[in-house]
């Protein structure tokens, strides 16, 4: 048998060592912007793990793809089209709505909002510490993918990107602890901040003065101030208020209307003022 | 036939690395065994002139990425933990499969809690008492994966 520990530095020395490290990673990690850079690299070298880990998944869907009947298809196809045929008929209002928003906007010169392009991506079924909600999807920078990205499903903003590698990237979800979003309410344009619990059906609007008009149900729509995310997509819908006068503002909880907690599929918008930003670098 | 002894040690790793981000359902996502440092302290106890801190540290470095954790905590935690369990290799050699069971429910306790307490130092998160439930699922799973890592091990024969 080898001598244990017969070469190299003690045990302790090693300790310290990785404590240092530790230290010095940490500190990099949170305090400086350079780590981005190192994070993507790393993501792309870690990517492997992750389409592994997804393997089962993808199995599983291909299997159930082999073995759905054709009644079920024909019927899951025919309430397809009557979906379609109903938001084809939303479309058609909308295209008028669109085109006399525009004139509006002309009328009152100020900006008219441009088309976003879109693309959508797949979750690739990866865990995430409980501390940090994260979803990785299977595009990276090889499609265009940038830091700060907004990231949509059907019903609402989902969140943004943090990190691109070259085929996969991480997203931070909206209720991630660390994460808050520029918010009006639909209603009456109050404007707040709207910020992650790290529970995934709830999010807190913070500083808001006692007496300030909301209520429960109003909906909460992007407000587009902190320039990530363009104006007016729906975020969250408030739950619960609750007017405890002893505090220095309003308690207000609201939860997302995206399905975080069932996400398969999601949208990554490419909005102007970012496209340059992105194809930039 | 024989590779080299990393070879094997290298597998075994990429296998709990995956386990560790695999999806499980919404129920039982919170129990998910620390698969990781589980392989890597067996490999401490088994060969700890191979595998120790400087290893634990890089694969703990590794979980950050993958889990999208600060970079670096995971990797303290781990090295701390594998610190502790180099240090006395001996006495959990000598110990039955029992009793390291509940002492490594103790070190993964800790784990967590370094883990816990970093990020509410770093970020500020709020403890809740499922971030330790993994010790006690992982204590199990080790009454399990001792006498696997330990067939796989002198099958192998990798020293």
């Amino acid at each position: 048998m080898n001598p244990i520990f017969g070469a190299g530095p003690s045990l302790t020395l090693r300790m310290l060592f990785a404590t240092v490290i530790s230290v010095i990673t940490i500190v990099t990690d949170i305090h400086t912007d350079g780590s981005k850079q190192i994070r993507s690299y790393l993501n792309t070298l870690v990517s492997p793990i992750q389409y592994v880990a997804n393997l089962p998944q993808v199995a599983f869907e291909s299997f159930a793809k082999y073995a759905a009947t054709k009644q079920s298809l024909l019927e899951e196809n025919q309430q397809l089209r009557q979906l379609q045929l109903l938001q084809n008929e939303k479309l058609q209002r909308f295209d008028m709505l669109s085109a006399e928003n525009d004139k509006l906007r002309a009328l009152l010169t100020t900006n008219l909002r441009g088309e976003t392009q879109k693309k959508v991506a797949e979750i690739m079924s990866v865990a995430s510490h409980p501390f940090s909600q994260h979803v990785v999807i299977d595009k990276g920078s090889s499609n265009d993918v940038f830091e700060g990205q907004p990231v949509l499903d059907d019903l609402g903003v989902v969140g943004q990107v943090v990190s691109v590698g070259n085929t996969t990237s991480r997203v931070i979800l909206l209720t991630d602890q660390t994460h808050a979003v520029p918010i009006r309410v639909l209603r009456n344009d109050i404007r707040g901040i709207l910020s992650g619990t790290g529970n995934i059906n709830k999010m807190e609007l913070h500083n808001l003065p006692h007496g300030t008009d909301v209520q429960v149900g109003d909906k909460l729509i992007t407000s587009g101030l902190g320039e990530v995310f363009p104006d007016g997509y729906p975020v969250a819908e408030i739950i619960e208020i609750s007017p405890d006068v002893t505090k220095p503002f309003m308690k207000v909880v609201a939860k997302p209307v995206a399905q975080v907690s069932r996400l398969k599929h999601v949208l990554l918008l490419w909005h102007e003022a970012n496209q340059h930003e992105g194809k930039g670098e | 036939m024989l590779k080299s002894p990393w070879w094997y040690i290298s597998v075994s790793v990429f296998i709990a690395l995956v386990l560790s981000i695999m999806p499980l359902p919404l129920g039982i996502k919170a129990f998910r065994p620390d698969w990781l440092a589980l392989v890597v302290m067996y490999w401490t106890i088994a060969l700890p002139h191979r595998v120790n801190i400087v290893t634990a540290w890089a694969l703990g470095f590794f979980l950050d990425i993958l889990l999208g954790t600060i970079l670096g905590v995971h990797a303290f935690a781990l090295a701390l933990i594998v610190f502790i369990t180099a240090s006395n290799f001996q006495k959990l050699r000598n110990f039955s499969v029992w009793q390291q069971a509940a002492l490594i429910a103790v070190f993964l306790t800790l784990y967590h809690l370094v883990i816990f307490w970093l990020n509410r130092l770093l970020i500020g998160v709020n403890f809740s008492g499922e971030f330790v439930y993994p010790a006690i699922t992982s204590a199990l799973f080790w009454l399990w994966l001792f006498p696997v890592m330990r067939a796989y091990r002198r099958k192998f024969k990798v020293r």
